[in-house]
């Protein structure tokens, strides 16, 4: 009996190339698109991909997220305590303006350039007693492994948590540098490396010099 | 940090100077400061004259107790920084919890910036706190936090600056489904604070203002878009009956007047207006109004309707007819058309259980198991939350009883008829005699599960009195027969006596019966110290038989095993919340469920052996039964909606319940354990709650249910009333089959594309714990300059630095004016139960900075003798250096203790030299000779005083009284001084300030003050009485001594409550008072004074407390004097 259950498990995880390969996405509707982001800290934001919610126009009740990834930008916006910025509030905010009109234009530079790399397939229906929208059915989730290889699984959620390492410039602390993604066991991360925020904080100096 | 020394206000620490006792000592003239100068420093010390009588309060203060370690644990996610505070992040449950509430957070975060169109400016700080007690100890908002409050937001730092932080701080032990819906709530506040961001300056000076309505509005739309609360209370029941009140729109659907004025609830009630706006012009329209309300400078919210509507909502009155109309539509009908819970319908006969006026709610109904009472909370402006009885309804109509035929009572030398009061208060103590608060779902609390008391009766005890009751009745109808029967022979008359002495026996028999102990008990939960206790009152003592303070978090509805040894009831531990039990005999207290979700309501079936309560699969909330002696757990109910409130039959066979299923409105419901059938019996529109079977009935219920058609009394509670209901034919039948599709339904409540992806910790973060940074943060720089071309400049700055959990602030106080200096310094540590402050100041000041009142009279003493009084004393100055180090332990919130330490050098500039006196001789007044040479005899002295002092504070305040209410005030300080060299001799001093408050109805008190003080240090603490609210009508601190007792006693009632100009209330009260001091110098420099005055006054507030006061004094004993003076009462 244990056996059984156990391969009908194995058979919920399939790994491989050849195994049931994410949908296609090309005809369907995007209904929400974010930047796939996070907070360094106060100022920086690192930009690793794009998160978009597409529906099924055969099927308005068939979804898939797609998250891509990019290349890791890190931007600094501007910030009362240590950035270069000074002057008045209204300086801040034409400042703010401006740089975020400058991080736009290179998000749309590297994001012409994006690979998917985790998909998660759902349906809805409506509850008529409370009219709000549930699940109907479980997720079908894929992954694409660090080694090429997609994961796919009807039965486990695909997971996210933020990734830290032991900062470079204080060992004793822990610094955030990316967003790890898993699914039953394969693991994605899509990450900035330390240096590039060592390096925007030593321009940082440079420029404030 | 709290009087004494040191003491804090709203985070600021700030130097006080007790209550009015000043320092001092004497050396040479540095200044003389003539009569113009005097006139110019008073503008400049105005303010701080008026604010004099402030410091009264702040040598007393209650307590914010930091009950246990607060600890907190650094977390980032993607988006947040957490402090989880109080919380072990290495243990699984709790971990559990944080997953939740981290994956929560960001995935709102993401929801609210793609709706909002807005990337928030900083990483928001959410501080995590394990639990109220916990929450409540954190400095961050009002020492005194409701336990109603789940979350709450706000921006640190300056408004005016850009790079405030966002704060968010949580507790995760609510209710679940309700955490959700709150921490969206409040990450809302946070993105409408940076929404508004940049243009603070421009709100600041009071352009573009956006209504406070508005933020709480349009953060429970959203909150309710994202995390649906899914319950039928608070907030969907709130905006039914306002909905359905159409006709007294006072208490019901508000306008946007209402909203904008603060008259209706922001939250449920004035969010409805967005909900309108949804379905007529679509989520995005809406999405966008409210981005524009944050965002966009000029524009009001009017303008906005228009704008939504093209012109349809041209007014206010325009959006309120069509919005009231949506409402009414879909509300109002359904409401006139269900039936009533005091009707007979084809399912339920049911009746109101206290027909009798009484304007406030009235939850948790509990039969007594004799079946003669009910017992219940309720609201009393006397006491607050107050457990209560009255008489049951029998289970058939009694007749009606006119008033000819009703008792009657002498009132004012009439028989009028009278009624029994509606209901009998058994817990009339004032908070917080035995404890602060009761617990009552609904009133005070934010609903739970469950009923809030339960009462248990000894089955022999109810079996005596039954029988004492049934002869000591058939007695009394063969007397009246016997009465009425005409005499035959002496027989008669001896078995007339017998019988009464019969009667009198069995009446003797059941009081006696009636006052036993331990045999009749109520229990419920009280605030006590760190959390809820348990309380079990004796309802035929009317004494606390069990008062026992729970080791766990946040204990709620107890239920009393059949034997009445022990208490059922849920709890949290680490967050999780399970059912408990607890022995009265033993003290053993045992988790019976461990492990699910929320799991709360126990009650237990009359034979012991099963115990049904309530736990959520996902996210609704349904019946399970816990089998006693196997500890198996059984799913009950099934579907997605919420059951609630279960409570057995007295035969076991069934459970009554309500549940949400039908209309998702609380309704009233049996499940019969046998066949499983499920049966719904009511369709109220105002729901039911908390129902009941009525002992050794199993077809008669009571419970509180809210009445649409009410007269409503109280915006702030709801109209809950008390009902029975005779069940006749179910209006549905089903059987509860979990095979058939219970089981594997999708139970989660809602789904967002935000959830697809599960947000895990970060386990390298978990494993490497990291301490959080202080991030100091600096708080109130403020510089003043100025100059006067006769004293020169005038320079005031004060600045603190404060971390991020407010525990530890460093600030500092500058302030010059002429020769008038102040220099200090304050670092305060509240991280802990110990308190610790150290402060170093330096100040230079004229002696009349504390005497001079607010009129510019000068102290006189003893008499006024035109312009040469007290020149000593308005002419002297004082230079004092001191360092202060300082603790204090609450023992709870309202007694604590203070000790001190503190080094001081007093210098004081005399107006006078020897040559003078010597020189002028009698031609100076005696009275400043006496004082030059008190001063002079003390001078520079350097002491090191040990300071300990106890304080108690009960003080509960009230509007309608202007001040104290109720409660008492205790400080009795001693300070010692050893002698360490000649400029530095030893001393003691003991001080005493009591106040007794006695509440004689809501806006009337007696008031009584004791004062004393007592003092054998050469250079004087002193105590100066007279004028303001010490002898009243003396002049101004004309009395002064270091032997002072001080008496004061005064009633306090009100004249006048009108509103001027239908809006602006004005209350005008009046006071009766009696004042007496004996005070004399311990030198004997003065003889001893007996001071004395009585009077009457009236006070009001006009933004400042006015007095207005006669008085009959000792200092002017033939005649009325009259006097105004600023402060509040003592």
């Amino acid at each position: 009996m244990f056996l059984s259950l156990a391969v009908l498990f194995a058979l919920e995880i399939i790994g491989g190339p050849l195994a049931n390969s994410p949908p296609d996405v090309k005809d369907f509707t995007p209904v929400l698109s974010k930047e796939l982001e996070f907070r360094i800290d106060d100022c920086k934001t690192a930009f690793v991909g794009r998160m978009v919610v597409y529906r099924n126009p055969d099927d308005p009740y068939e979804f898939v997220k797609v998250y891509y990834r990019q290349v890791a930008i890190v931007s600094e916006r501007a910030c009362e305590n240590n950035s270069t910025e000074k002057g008045n509030l209204d300086r801040i905010s034409s400042n703010l303006n401006y740089h975020q009109k400058e991080e736009a234009d290179i998000l749309d530079r590297v994001q012409k350039a994006t690979d998917a790399f985790a998909y998660v397939q759902w349906r809805i229906t409506k509850d008529l007693r409370t009219g709000q929208d549930i699940q109907d059915g479980s997720f079908q989730s894929w992954l694409l492994e660090q080694n090429g290889n997609w994961t796919f699984s009807n039965s486990y959620n695909l997971d996210t948590s933020p990734f830290s390492e032991l900062s470079k410039g204080n060992p004793k602390k822990i610094t955030m540098v990316g967003i790890r993604f898993s699914l039953a066991g394969g693991v994605h991360i899509v990450r900035v490396d330390q240096d590039e925020i060592q390096n925007l904080k030593k321009e940082a100096t440079n420029e404030k010099k | 940090m709290h009087g004494g020394c040191v003491s804090s206000s709203g985070g600021a620490i700030r130097l006080t100077f007790g209550y009015k006792t000043c320092r001092f000592a004497v050396d040479s003239v540095l200044c003389q400061p003539g009569k113009e100068m005097i006139r110019k420093l008073t503008l400049f010390l105005a303010l701080a004259f008026l604010l004099m009588p402030l410091t009264a309060y702040a040598q007393f203060d209650k307590n914010q107790v930091i009950w246990e370690k607060t600890a907190c644990n650094f977390y980032q996610s993607a988006h947040f920084d957490f402090y989880f505070c109080s919380l072990d992040v290495k243990d699984k449950d709790i971990q559990k919890h944080l997953t939740n509430l981290v994956a929560h957070v960001e995935g709102s975060y993401e929801y609210l910036s793609v709706k909002l169109n807005h990337q928030l400016k900083k990483r928001p700080i959410v501080v995590v706190s394990r639990t109220h007690s916990t929450f409540e100890a954190l400095h961050l908002a009002d020492k005194f936090m409701p336990e109603g409050v789940g979350a709450y937001a706000f921006p640190r730092g300056s408004r005016l600056l850009p790079d405030s932080d966002m704060i968010l701080v949580v507790k995760p032990d609510f209710l679940p489904v309700l955490n959700r819906t709150i921490y969206t709530h409040e990450l809302t506040h946070i993105f409408q604070f940076d929404m508004i961001g940049w243009s603070f300056i421009g709100r600041a000076v009071g352009r573009d203002p956006i209504e406070g309505w508005l933020y709480e509005a349009t953060a429970d739309y959203l909150a309710n878009k994202y995390a649906p609360y899914s319950r039928d209370d608070i907030r969907k029941m709130t905006q039914r009956m306002a909905a359905a009140n159409t006709k007294n729109p006072q208490f019901g659907l508000p306008t946007l007047q209402m909203c904008s004025e603060g008259q209706a609830n922001p939250y449920a009630e004035c969010e409805m207006v967005f909900e309108f706006l949804e379905p007529k012009y679509g989520e995005q329209a809406v999405m966008d109004l409210i981005v524009k309300t944050f965002s966009q400078r000029g524009q009001s919210f009017s303008e906005l309707l228009a704008d939504i509507s093209n012109g349809e909502f041209y007014n206010a009155e325009a959006f309120d007819r069509v919005h009231r109309n949506y409402w009414a539509d879909k509300y109002e009908k359904d409401s006139l058309e269900r039936p009533k819970p005091y009707q007979e319908t084809s399912s339920v006969k049911g009746r109101q259980v206290i027909k009798q006026p009484f304007p406030y709610p009235l939850t948790s109904s509990e039969v007594s198991p004799d079946g003669n009472f009910v017992a219940f909370l309720t609201f009393n402006p006397k006491n607050g939350i107050v457990l209560a009885v009255a008489r049951m309804l029998s289970r058939d109509d009694s007749p009606y009883v006119p008033q000819t035929k009703r008792k009657r009572q002498n009132v004012l030398g009439n028989l009028v008829a009278v009624q029994d009061p509606p209901l009998k208060v058994l817990t009339t103590f004032m908070p917080p005699k035995h404890y602060e608060y009761i617990i009552a779902q609904e009133l005070n609390v934010w609903p739970f599960n469950g009923s809030d008391l339960n009462w248990w009766q000894d089955s022999d005890w109810i079996a005596k009195v039954k029988d004492t009751d049934g002869h000591l009745k058939d007695h009394e109808q063969e007397l009246a027969k016997e009465k009425t029967t005409p005499a035959k022979d002496g027989m008669d008359t001896k078995w007339i006596a017998e019988l009464e002495e019969h009667i009198k026996s069995l009446e003797k028999e059941l009081t006696n019966l009636k006052r036993m102990p331990n045999v009749n008990k109520i229990v419920f939960f009280a605030r006590k110290n760190r959390d809820h206790a348990l309380f079990v009152l004796d309802a035929n003592t009317g004494k606390f038989f069990e008062e026992i303070e729970i080791p766990l978090d946040q204990s709620f509805s107890p239920n009393f095993s059949p034997d009445g040894k022990t208490v059922y009831f849920s709890a949290a531990k680490n967050i999780q919340r399970d059912v408990y039990s607890i022995n009265f005999e033993t003290q053993e207290l045992k988790n019976l469920t461990h492990g699910g979700v929320f799991n709360s309501a126990p009650v237990i079936s009359p034979d012991g052996a099963n115990l049904a309560y309530v736990a959520f699969g996902g996210g609704f909330q349904k019946l399970f039964m816990l089998d006693m002696a196997t500890g198996a757990k059984e799913q009950l109910t099934y579907g997605r909606w919420n059951d609630n409130s279960p409570s057995w039959s007295s035969d076991g066979s069934q459970l009554v319940y309500s549940s949400d299923e039908k209309d998702q409105i609380w309704n009233l419901y049996t499940l019969d354990l046998t066949t499983r059938a499920n049966k719904q019996w009511t369709e109220y529109f105002g729901g039911v709650f908390t129902p009941k079977f009525v002992p050794g009935e199993n077809d008669r219920i009571v419970y509180s249910g809210n009445r649409e058609d009410a007269q409503f009394h109280s915006y702030i509670y709801p109209k809950i009333e008390l009902f029975d209901a005779r069940l006749k034919e179910p209006l549905r039948i089903s059987v509860v089959d979990p095979l058939a599709g219970g089981k594997n339904e999708n139970m989660e409540l809602a789904f967002r594309s935000q959830e697809v992806v599960s947000e895990q910790l970060d386990q390298g973060q978990l494993e490497n714990p990291q301490k959080p940074p202080a991030r100091w943060k600096f708080y109130g720089s403020s510089v003043s300059i100025g100059s006067s071309s006769y004293l020169g400049m005038f320079v005031s700055s004060q600045l603190a630095v404060q971390d991020i959990l407010a525990n530890r602030t460093h600030s500092g106080f500058y302030a010059q004016y002429g020769d008038f200096k102040y220099i200090d310094y304050t670092y305060s540590d509240r991280s802990r139960r110990w308190g610790l402050a150290a402060n170093v100041s330096h100040i230079q000041y004229p002696l009349y900075f504390f005497l001079r009142d607010f009129k510019g009279q000068y102290p006189r003493y003893p008499y006024p003798d035109g312009g040469n009084n007290q020149f000593t004393l308005n002419n002297t100055w004082v230079k004092e250096t001191s360092a202060t180090f300082f603790t204090e332990r609450p023992f709870n919130k309202w007694n604590r203790v203070e000790f001190g330490v503190r080094p001081r050098k007093q210098t004081y500039f005399l107006p006078l030299t020897d040559a003078d006196v010597e020189f002028f001789g009698d031609s100076i007044p005696e009275i400043d000779r006496q004082f030059y040479d008190f001063f002079k005899d003390s001078n520079n002295q350097t002491n090191v005083g040990f300071t300990a002092a106890f304080v108690h504070d009960t003080v509960l305040y009230s509007n309608n009284t202007l001040g104290p209410l109720h409660g008492d005030a205790l400080r009795v300080q001693v300070e010692y001084g050893p002698g360490l060299n000649k400029n530095s001799s030893s001393y003691l001093t003991a001080q005493v300030d009591a106040r007794r408050y006695i509440r004689l109805s809501g806006s009337s008190l007696f008031a009584v003050r004791a004062a004393g003080l007592n003092s054998n240090r050469s250079n004087g603490d002193v105590m100066l009485l007279g004028g303001s609210d010490t002898l009243r009508n003396y002049p101004y601190f004309s009395v002064a001594g270091n032997q002072v007792g001080y008496g004061s006693a005064e009633i306090r009632f009100p004249v006048a409550d009108v509103a001027i100009l239908s809006a602006i209330p004005f209350r005008l009260r009046g006071v009766f008072f009696g004042d007496a001091a004996i005070a004399k110098f311990s030198n004997d420099l003065f003889s001893t004074r007996k001071e004395w005055a009585y009077g009457f006054g009236l006070q009001t507030n006009i933004f400042l407390p006015m007095n207005f006061e006669w008085a009959r004094t000792k200092f002017s004993p033939d005649k009325w004097t009259f006097n105004v003076r600023v402060g509040f009462n003592f």
